[in-house]
């Protein structure tokens, strides 16, 4: 109860944002510094002690961003050069439209997504998928071992589908394409079967980079 | 005992002369509000910890959590207290100084362009 009414008057998001980026060990009186020197300013001046509580949460937020969650920033970074150069490549190969082909996505994704599912009871694939970008940490070894196999399975199962996809394709086209129109129809035909091998190959990028984090975090 | 934990910069030792002053009420708030108080520094309670965090893994302080106020949210406090090697950190410190302070005359120029000794 008691720190329920006192934390009530500092802003929410403050509280938040210190529980996250601070070090699990210094939560407990860094916070409560803070609490205590907003509310001893706020008996004399509630403006200026706001203004106080807001620039030391700033200050202390930027000193440990770095330090506690310069992981999560080069892994995003990384993603996100990740999926930059995969769009400039696109546009340098021609229309990004020629990329976008809806039948080869549910080749790849649902059938990954039902896998990745089915292979654990406690963790859904989205609670995975946050912890494994870092937006909750966690230091519980089941629960990164279980985020780390549902990602595994998600990237591995979009690559043996992204495969068959290919395989499928070919199959179609060896059956379907007649002798009169082949070299007009075996060009886009190609294509758009490569694509389910391409969709593939993107999402186990991004797994295999968050299971190499996953494994890091389980190594510490 | 290697150059760097011989040596103390000049915010640790400013942190050991204030948790020294202190005495068993030293702990970030209070640290920080002296450091204020007495020598004009304002400092964020993020670098104070940091600071804070080193000199105890250098050995140089130690802590233990103490009791929860209304007024902290019921968080606990953390208070620090220097140690045997901090101590003599200090004092290495300030031999230190006090030789190479020997002899140096500091001047200020005044708005006039007079010079005078502080």
């Amino acid at each position: 109860m008691l720190n329920e009414n006192h934390e009530a008057q500092l802003p929410s998001w403050s509280i938040h944002l210190l529980n996250w980026v601070l070090p699990e060990t210094l939560k407990e009186p860094i916070i409560g510094d803070l609490s205590e020197g907003f509310h001893s300013r706020a008996l004399k001046n509630p403006q200026q002690a706001h203004q106080w509580y807001f620039n030391q949460v700033i200050k202390t937020t930027f000193h440990y961003l770095l330090k506690t969650k310069g992981r999560l920033f080069m892994f995003l970074f990384s993603l996100a050069v990740f999926v930059g150069v995969v769009i400039m490549a696109m546009f340098m190969g021609g229309e990004i439209t020629d990329y976008i082909n809806v039948p080869s996505l549910i080749i790849v994704v649902p059938p990954a997504i039902i896998f990745a599912k089915s292979v654990s009871s406690t963790l859904t694939i989205k609670e995975a998928l946050v912890i494994t970008f870092g937006f909750k940490p966690t230091a519980d070894i089941n629960t990164l071992k279980e985020a780390h196999r549902i990602i595994d399975v998600l990237g591995n199962s979009a690559m043996w589908m992204g495969w068959i996809g290919v395989v499928l394709g070919a199959v179609a086209m060896g059956a379907n394409i007649e002798k009169e129109v082949f070299a007009d129809v075996i060009g886009p035909a190609t294509a758009v079967c490569l694509l389910t091998l391409l969709y593939a190959m993107l999402i186990k990028a991004v797994c295999y980079v968050g299971c190499t984090k996953l494994k890091g975090e389980l190594e510490r | 005992m290697s150059d760097k934990e011989k040596f103390l910069g000049e915010f640790e030792q400013c942190i050991l002369l204030s948790i020294l002053r202190l005495g068993e009420n030293a702990y970030g708030s209070s640290v920080r509000e002296l450091l204020s108080d007495v020598v004009n520094r304002e400092v964020s309670i993020g670098a104070l910890y940091t600071t804070l965090d080193r000199l105890e893994a250098k050995g140089m302080v130690s802590s233990r959590i103490g009791e929860a106020t209304a007024q902290r949210g019921g968080r606990a406090k953390k208070y620090f207290e220097v140690t045997a090697k901090g101590l003599q950190a200090l004092k290495r410190s300030k031999q230190a100084l006090e030789k190479l302070w020997k002899g140096v005359a500091l001047s200020v120029v005044l708005q006039e362009g007079s010079r005078q000794p502080c």
